[in-house]
């Protein structure tokens, strides 16, 4: 009798989970299902270190005005472009590129990634006007949309008169033990030590490192974390990219707690700062070819260079029409060579695992 | 027909197990011992992976105790009521509060608090606040079956603080050391909480080595740290268990008294007010008005969406891959270790794991898509699948059990009919806790998210840092919502139970 019972009720429980779990399947069913009705040319897959607020937008509108079915994975925060690299190569090793287009917030990788023949040549007709620094002499990637490297200060007057004006006396007593900057083995930051070594050489670019680690220098998870430090009062001085400033500096126009920052552009030692420029190249054996250069086509193009100018992470453009249409400045620009920092990228991320993060 | 059918399901269910969490480990030893076993630093730990495997273990641990404290007058109101059958509102509190995403507790507190806080006050807090729900179920049991009968012969020869501090406590000492062991496993690989507050724990420097290392081996080798750590803590957790005396059989006819102590329950209920109500009021107050909710779910209501669903189909295949294991008493054993052997590694190198696996050229159907993120979540809180499937296999009554054997069902019918139904309410109750899990889990999900959508969990991440305020409060109370089903389920089932 109790058996029976239970097993009744039994009944109608089951047919309720069955019920739910048949909705949950249709739910994450039917995108399987749309996707192969779809021509493969229709759909492409772009791996983006580019902010996903910025990124999505331009890319919504692509498949707005396209009706292509643009498929993105973005980078988290913390393995910000590495953890992308990483992604395609491991990829590539498997021997199915899942990629179509990659659309980095920076350039080195980019390079690292062509030298390893992960990049497919393109010469996309729509960056005739960047200038030859920007391009691949292979073409096999195009950069465009710089940002700066810059140390961000609270604009109190004590902070704003205490400020190093070259980046390598950021590793000085008087500056280190307030100041914060991004775990060099990623990101923005990896390709700023990448760029010291470059330029200063080996020796200097150790030295660097060492007094920052002996004089106390603060090792954050990525450049917005190091802002958020400085915002909470944690460090005096953060070693960001210009957008994290930018995006802080909105925030706080609309906040009420008193605080604002500001950013100066510190000197490399020939003149200026390091200006990191995004990069978009086609993904060597990616599933989609003729999609993928249709997306760098536009990705390339000056109205995606205006409209990031125009977002929060005002990226100045390298097109020189573009700056005076919209009436913007270039930084005070280092001359390292993109070449140069890759080359230099193995030995000072070596020499950052080594001297900073043991 | 129907036992063939069900015969296939349970290997399904079995074949699960062996897919997302035997397969990703075998792999990823495979992949160590093919790129060389040796670490590229060597087999030494550098002094900054000691400074943050300690920092870790302080923080958890803290935490748990803070935690504890904070859970016992609440542990002791679940003791007096006996079941969780009985107090809706109560239970739902608790529920409510346990089932929310920690990371959107530790937004809310960060719009609230002084930019200038002390950020691992805040992270501790923030976990205290949120996990004290785990302690007071397991300390409720406890009190229940053990610690209540030996407080009140106490209270013959001292005062109440006495009898509770020197009889009750130390005869409720696996209770406490289970609970303890919970909160610190989980709080120690941890992710979400310690990045909200910019803070660097080993779980977050460990996804960092595993998003930007090209050898499992570098990732392996770190995270062997805390694996020692965690089997010192269940070898602590076993000991004591052990060492305890059984609890004395509770008599079925004997029903404790259903009255509440009032003062503990107003506490109870002040506590959830602050760890829920406050973080939540203060991420409305920054929402920017009703209609930055509709604009949030206009642009990534798909996310939200997929995320809720993949999360789902996960919760019910982990509770379904759970019975099916407790079902056989060899693979009760295998499930019930692997699984949380697995579980409690941390999420990067499940992920890699995961990579390890599935990144081949024949698994694309799998890989690019999203049943690979669903295997993720699999990998990571299966375990709670697989005890609730040995709670409801081995805590059935066994009259009832003998009754359905005696009226000619076999065994696994016995367990499909009588011994679920049973236990439906605990059933729901483990698949919406993978379902909180899933939505808030950020290590694993890094690495292989897929193309399709954004993961919520990651979205949240990324809107707060870039300082998005408006869209954060509003994801989050989105994710909020999303938790809630969770709770009604279990509350149905709960009242289901009691009828």
């Amino acid at each position: 009798m109790i058996t029976h019972q239970v097993v009744g009720s039994a009944h109608s429980q089951i047919r309720v989970i069955s019920l739910i779990l048949a909705v949950l399947l249709g739910v994450t069913g039917c995108r399987h299902g749309s996707d192969k009705t779809q021509p493969t040319t229709d759909v492409v897959t772009v791996y983006c270190s580019v902010d996903e607020g910025f990124a999505r937008e331009i890319l919504d509108r692509y498949a707005a005005k396209t009706g292509v079915d643009v498929q993105v994975v973005f980078d988290s925060e913390a393995g910000k472009t590495t953890g992308l690299v990483n992604r395609i190569m491991h990829e590539a090793d498997a021997g199915r590129p899942r990629a179509d287009v990659f659309w980095s917030s920076e350039l080195f990788n980019t390079i690292l990634l062509a030298r390893r023949g992960l990049l497919a040549k393109y010469d996309t007709p729509a960056a005739t006007d960047i200038p030859p620094r920007y391009r691949d002499p292979g073409r096999r990637w195009t950069a465009l949309a710089v940002r700066g490297r810059v140390v961000a200060f609270r604009t109190n007057a004590h902070d704003s008169a205490l400020l190093p004006t070259k980046w390598e006396d950021l590793a000085r007593p008087e500056f280190a033990p307030r100041t914060a900057l991004a775990n060099p083995l990623f990101g923005t930051t990896r390709g700023h030590v990448a760029a010291m070594f470059a330029l200063w050489g080996p020796e200097r670019g150790k030295a660097f490192l060492t007094g920052l680690r002996e004089n106390g220098a603060q090792i954050v998870d990525g450049n917005s974390t190091a802002v958020r430090r400085l915002l909470s009062g944690g460090c005096a001085i953060a070693a960001t990219d210009t957008d994290d400033v930018w995006v802080a500096q909105r925030r706080e126009a609309k906040s009420a707690d008193g605080l604002s920052i500001d950013l100066r552009y510190l000197d490399m030692g020939d003149g200026g700062t390091l200006l990191i420029p995004c990069s978009v190249a086609v993904v060597e054996g990616g599933p989609h070819a003729m999609a993928a250069r249709r997306l760098v086509d536009y990705l390339v193009s000056a109205e995606v260079e205006r409209a990031l100018a125009r977002s929060d992470s005002r990226n100045v453009p390298v097109r020189k029409s573009l700056r005076e249409e919209l009436g913007m400045e270039w930084p005070p620009e280092s001359k390292v060579s993109f070449d140069a920092i890759a080359d230099a990228m193995d030995e000072a991320v070596a020499a950052a695992r080594e001297i900073l993060l043991r | 027909m129907i036992r063939y059918a069900t015969a296939i399901s349970i290997w399904l269910c079995r074949l699960v197990f062996v897919l997302a969490i035997v397969w990703p480990t075998l792999a990823l030893l495979r992949k160590c011992v093919s790129q060389g076993a040796a670490p590229s630093d060597g087999f030494t730990f550098t002094s900054r992976q000691w400074l943050l495997l300690l920092r870790s273990v302080w923080m958890a641990s803290v935490a748990t105790v803070g935690a504890m404290v904070l859970a016992l007058p609440a542990a002791r109101v679940l003791g007096r009521l006996g079941t969780l059958r009985r107090g809706t509102i109560y239970v739902s509190a608790l529920l409510l509060l346990l089932l929310c995403p920690p990371t959107v507790y530790a937004f809310g507190w960060e719009r609230l608090l002084p930019a200038e806080f002390n950020p691992y006050v805040r992270c501790i807090g923030v976990w205290m606040l949120w996990s004290w729900p785990v302690p007071a179920v397991i300390l409720g049991l406890g009190w229940a079956r053990s610690g209540k009968a030996a407080y009140e012969a106490a209270l013959l020869d001292t005062t109440g603080a006495s009898a509770f501090m020197t009889t009750a406590l130390p005869v409720m000492g696996k209770y406490l050391a289970l609970s303890a062991a919970v909160l610190f496993l989980f709080l120690l690989g941890e992710y979400g909480v310690p990045h909200a507050c910019a803070l660097q724990v080993f779980a977050t420097e460990l996804l960092g080595w595993a998003a930007s290392s090209g050898r499992a081996i570098d990732v392996v080798w770190p995270a062997l740290s805390i694996l020692v750590v965690t089997m010192a803590a269940l070898l602590i957790v076993l000991t004591l268990w052990r060492r305890c005396a059984a609890d004395e059989p509770v008599d079925a006819g004997e029903r404790p008294p259903s009255g509440r102590a009032p003062i503990a329950v107003a506490y109870t209920l002040i506590l959830f007010g602050a760890g829920w109500g406050v973080p939540l009021a203060s991420l409305v107050a920054r929402m920017g008005g009703p209609a930055a909710l509709g604009a949030a779910f206009t642009v990534y209501g798909r996310d939200l969406a997929w995320s809720l669903g993949v999360a789902s189909a996960s919760a019910i295949i982990a509770v379904a891959m759970g019975v099916a294991l407790a079902m056989s008493r060899g693979w009760r054993s295998v499930g019930l270790f692997w699984s949380l052997a697995f579980g409690m590694l941390p999420g990067a190198l499940v992920g890699e794991a995961l990579i390890a696996a599935y990144n081949k050229d024949a698994l694309w159907w799998l890989y690019d898509y999203a049943p690979i993120v669903g295997i993720g979540y699999l990998a990571r809180f299966g375990w709670v699948g697989v005890l609730v499937g040995y709670a409801i296999v081995r805590g059935s009554p066994r009259h009832l059990s003998d009754q359905a054997r005696v009226d000619g069902a076999t065994k696994t019918q016995v367990t499909i009919w009588v011994q679920v139904p049973l236990h439906l309410s605990l059933l729901l109750g483990g698949a919406a806790v993978v379902v909180a899990l899933s939505m808030a889990e950020i290590a694993t999900t890094s690495l292989v998210r897929v193309p399709g959508y954004a993961p919520i969990s990651l979205v949240l991440v990324e809107k707060f840092h870039r300082f998005e305020d408006g869209m954060l409060a509003s994801l989050s109370l989105w994710l909020v919502a999303c938790c809630l089903p969770g709770v009604v389920f279990v509350l149905a089932g709960l009242r289901r139970s009691r009828s």
